[in-house]
């Protein structure tokens, strides 16, 4: 058997005496796509937050293609492949699109430490950056400040740093969170036409966004992993239905 | 519009202009490039990477005592007396920085703070180096370049120091405008996102540090040359704090900030200092304070927001 692209082995995280995070197994393979699913406060953020390095587990170990990375700090891992997205938009607000995608491209190349300003070097990134808009149709904003923009704008650059890193495992918290329901469609869409090869662990309340989009789906219910598999067996799953798809979808 | 490329013109035609314009008042002239470059350096900290802090008379300070000493005690060559100073403020800047850049905000300026007072007491302590409390005396540059020996009209100092300005805003720009620069904003902007896109954010902050540091410590060893003597408030907490002033008066994170803040500064202090010897402090304060309401980001935040008005009105 090939090895996982991302394994974690027993990870937890505790907040003082709560731990948010228990023991949870869970391997990625190249190009899979697969669902994070669970109630509010089922520790799926912080799930995310550990393995892109934004928090050092206080227990367990994550390999990626089977080297330990879990001391590694978020930067480098960034470097080795893992993208995310932020449930809450991150941006670089007063900057324009344009500019946030640059400061992406720009570090996934490893020229963001040059001291001289370079013609050819920043026709590089632009030509990189105008490739993105293309893809992501944000043609029509780039040159506009980010927080001036309509949220599912935002939301769509946000999409667009990550994958201006050209990650091997891409980490989506809720992409389509806020905004209105016109504009779902538009992330979604987004979202189905990433790279076949890349690996898509993605956080979603939607659950026809769910099935419609994952080929595995994880259930992490009070910090531990509850039932994973296919949408089929998830959605047969009689725990799960009591627990989660009894509830109202959206929190 | 009119381009960067033409405004960055326009600044060095002004430097070169200077002496013609007001052939009187080239000491002046000489002090406002001075604290041009000081406040030009402390802009990349400020405005660029969003860190606030009031230590930078520190840098200021060693590269003038630097600069001081090896005239003094080496080789009054002023060219090699600025590498001195700049290195040497570099050097302060390397260590400064990488203990400073653990915190932010208010504890990044009450350790900055501290950094002043601690440099100020060693070069006060030090008094058989740097004479303490009377000041560095004793220094007698040579020429610039061997060829041009400082004169009482003032006009080889000022030639000096507005070449050594230009350069320096020419250093400057290149920082500002290539990648390094931008990411540096991008770490003023959003810190948190930086490190998620892969941005080694203490390294960054560390080498803009370490550059800033050097190019205060140039403004340094100029003071101490034209000056032929540095006095122990260079490394002064209020110093630090006309720095800041007088880049916030400009405009901070704003490519010319400085370089219009820090003339303005100069030149009101004197005038007002002129005009009425006994409250000029309190007619500088109120002009300052009018200056902060009027134009909140800075003179040149005001400027480009009335040229953009401008050109809305014609379009």
């Amino acid at each position: 058997m090939p090895e996982p692209l991302l394994e974690l082995g027993g990870v937890s995280r505790r907040f003082g005496s709560l731990e948010v995070v228990r023991h949870v197994d869970l391997s990625l393979e190249r190009g899979e796509r697969r669902a994070l699913v669970g109630p509010n406060g089922a520790g799926k953020t912080t799930l995310i937050n550990l393995i892109s390095g934004r928090l050092p587990p206080s227990g367990g170990r994550i390999w990626m293609r089977g080297r330990d990375v879990t001391a590694m700090r978020e930067a480098r891992r960034v470097k080795a492949g893992i993208g995310r997205t932020f449930q809450v938009t991150s941006l670089f607000r007063r900057l324009a699109i344009e500019e946030n995608l640059a400061l992406a491209v720009a570090e996934h190349l490893g020229v963001a430490g040059r001291l001289r300003p370079d013609r050819a070097l920043r026709s590089r990134i632009d030509a990189r950056v105008a490739e993105i808009t293309a893809m992501l149709h944000l043609d029509d904003y780039v040159t506009r400040p980010v927080e001036v923009l309509p949220y599912g704008i935002q939301r769509m650059v946000e999409l667009g740093i990550a994958l201006a890193l050209e990650p091997s495992i891409l980490l989506l918290d809720e992409p389509a969170a806020g905004v209105p329901r016109a504009d779902v469609g538009l992330i979604f869409e987004a979202v189905d036409r990433l790279p076949k090869e890349l690996a898509v662990l993605l956080i979603e309340h939607d659950i026809d966004v769910v099935f419609r989009f994952a080929r595995r789906v994880t259930v992490l219910v009070a910090g531990e992993i509850y039932a994973e598999g296919t949408p089929h067996e998830i959605s047969d799953h009689p725990g799960v239905r009591a627990l989660y798809l009894g509830e109202a979808p959206r929190g | 519009m009119i381009s960067t490329r033409a405004l960055d013109g326009l600044v060095l035609a002004a430097l070169a202009a200077f002496p013609m314009v007001a052939p009187g008042y080239l000491d002046l002239g000489t002090r406002m490039a001075i604290l041009a470059l000081c406040a030009l350096s402390l802009d990349l900290l400020v405005g660029y990477c969003g860190l606030v802090t009031l230590g930078h008379a520190a840098f200021f300070g060693v590269g003038a005592y630097a600069a001081g000493i090896f005239a003094v005690r080496a080789w009054a060559e002023p060219l090699a007396g600025l590498v001195v100073g700049g290195l040497a403020a570099a050097l302060l800047g390397l260590v400064a920085g990488s203990v400073l850049l653990r915190s932010r905000r208010l504890t990044l300026i009450m350790l900055s703070l501290a950094t002043v007072l601690v440099v100020q007491e060693a070069a006060n302590r030090a008094a058989w180096l740097t004479g303490g409390a009377d000041g560095l005396q004793g220094i007698v540059m040579g020429p610039v370049a061997g060829a041009f020996p400082f004169d009482l009209s003032g006009r080889v100092s000022y030639t000096y120091a507005a070449l050594v300005l230009a350069v320096s805003f020419l250093v400057f720009c290149a920082v500002i405008d290539s990648t390094f620069g931008r990411s540096l904003v991008g770490i003023r902007e959003n810190e948190g996102r930086m490190h998620a896109i892969g941005a080694p954010v203490d390294v960054r902050l560390r080498a803009a540090f370490v550059i800033s540091a050097a190019l205060a410590g140039v403004a340094g060893a100029l003071q101490a040359q034209v000056a032929e003597f540095v006095a122990l408030n260079a490394v002064g907490v209020e110093f630090s704090g006309e720095i800041l002033i007088m880049l916030i008066l400009g405009g901070a994170g704003r490519r010319y900030g400085a370089l219009v803040g820090a003339p303005l500064y100069v030149f009101m202090q004197d005038y007002l200092a002129r005009e009425d010897p006994t409250y000029w402090h309190l007619w500088l304060g109120l002009m300052l304070l009018a200056i902060v309401f009027l134009a909140p980001g800075g003179l040149t935040a005001w400027t480009s927001g009335l040229a953009r008005r401008m050109r809305r009105a014609h379009a």
